[in-house]
């Protein structure tokens, strides 16, 4: 694998634009949810505060990473190379970044006026809160539907921009829902409304899978190269279908059993481990997913499926210090064992 | 539905089927288990349809 300086540039700002869409729409399911129900406002208001730190986060690096590639990686240069041959794909790239200056202008403006009232007027923030969540929403799905830009609309476009698009769903979404998950460490409290959530956050994560298949019948005939690559590819979104179907109705069914009293409650203890290693399992598939998607390897299926193997039980080692750090002394730990 | 001893749901059936069913096109992708693969991804959308439908039903 050759690093290439523009396109680890460009995955970044993939995640950190897939990971700001999808604080911007689920951001935005919340506020709609706490207003119907009003028992629970306090609870809500911290989660949305939680998600609008994501957004701020991840919507701050975004910008930074877009300004740098967009000044000094993928400035425009059509006029300037006239004549000259270009990679087509580059020439997309770079009038995608054209295109979405106007938004991302548009973006940055309503951003300082979302970080001004988060900080400064968060009783005004939390009444506007659903209104910037949708708006910043719709501007991030339009930046990050074309990021690739051909000029016109025919299935290749289509295809970019189901294959961005649905990042927002599926790999942002399971970020979210990790960052979530671990929000609950310490925040006993929140535990009932963010566990009842997560169903809804694996809707979106199986549209978001769906878009991507869709997306692919849209170029299928062309892009149907057998490589190490594909079955690599394709034996990790199957992994990621099978992990999905454990994650979805078990694991959520664990996480609601939990918070029930321990003597009425259905779910053996050996289920965490399974839980924690479904988990790894999911976020490292994802990442992988969008690593192999940025990259060209010259190596084979089984190098490549052994450093997957690797970093899923690195994924997992992470994961138990973090437990065992907010674990120690906590309610949680109580609640989880 | 009762697989090998589990209670499944229809989602979960689908979504096992589309899982495994990708697994087992790979090796002959290139022929036969080209049709497979296809058959893969229209179980993974019935699986999302009755995935969606189940998690309406029970909020």
């Amino acid at each position: 694998m050759e690093f290439n300086l523009p396109d680890f540039i460009r995955l970044l700002i993939q995640l950190c634009l897939a990971v700001a869409g999808a604080s911007a729409f689920w951001g935005y399911v919340l506020t709609q949810k706490a207003k119907r129900n009003p028992d629970h406002q306090g609870e809500y208001k911290s989660i949305v505060e939680i998600v609008a730190k994501i957004f701020a986060f991840s919507s701050a690096l975004f910008l930074l990473f877009w300004g740098f590639a967009s000044f000094f990686i993928f400035q425009a240069i059509s006029f300037a190379h006239e004549g000259i041959k270009l990679d087509p794909t580059n020439e997309y790239i770079r009038a995608g970044f054209s295109v979405n200056l106007f938004f991302v202008a548009i973006l940055s403006i309503i951003f300082l006026f979302f970080i001004n009232y988060f900080i400064f007027h968060k009783t005004k923030f939390h009444k506007l809160a659903p209104k910037f969540f949708f708006v910043q929403f719709l501007l991030i799905a339009i930046i990050i539907s074309i990021q690739v830009w051909k000029g016109f609309f025919d299935k290749e476009q289509f295809f970019f921009i189901l294959h961005n698009f649905h990042s927002i769903f599926t790999l942002a979404s399971v970020v979210l829902i990790d960052i979530l998950y671990m929000v609950t460490f310490k925040r006993n409290a929140l535990k009932p409304i963010i566990y009842n959530f997560f169903p809804w956050i694996s809707v979106g994560i199986w549209i978001g899978l769906g878009l991507d298949f869709a997306s692919v019948f849209l170029i299928l005939p062309e892009a149907f190269i057998l490589s190490p690559q594909f079955f690599f590819s394709q034996t990790i979104v199957a992994i990621i279908i099978l992990n999905g179907t454990l994650l979805s109705n078990r694991v959520n069914n664990y996480l609601l059993d939990s918070l029930k009293p321990v003597e009425v409650r259905q779910f053996k203890v050996s289920f965490k481990k399974i839980f924690h290693w479904s988990g790894s399992i999911s976020i490292v598939s994802w990442l992988t997913i969008y690593f192999v998607d940025f990259f060209e390897f010259n190596v084979s299926f089984l190098v490549l499926f052994s450093a997957y193997l690797t970093f899923i039980f690195l994924a997992r080692v992470v994961h138990e210090i973090i437990n065992r750090k907010f674990l120690e002394n906590s309610f949680t730990k109580e609640i989880l064992n | 539905m009762k697989i090998l001893g589990f209670r499944l749901k229809i989602y979960e059936v689908s979504f096992l089927l589309s899982g495994l069913a990708i697994l087992i096109s790979l090796p002959w992708i290139g022929g036969s288990g080209y049709n497979l693969w296809i058959f893969a991804k229209i179980a993974y959308f019935i699986g999302v349809v009755f995935f969606i439908s189940d998690v309406m039903r029970v909020k």
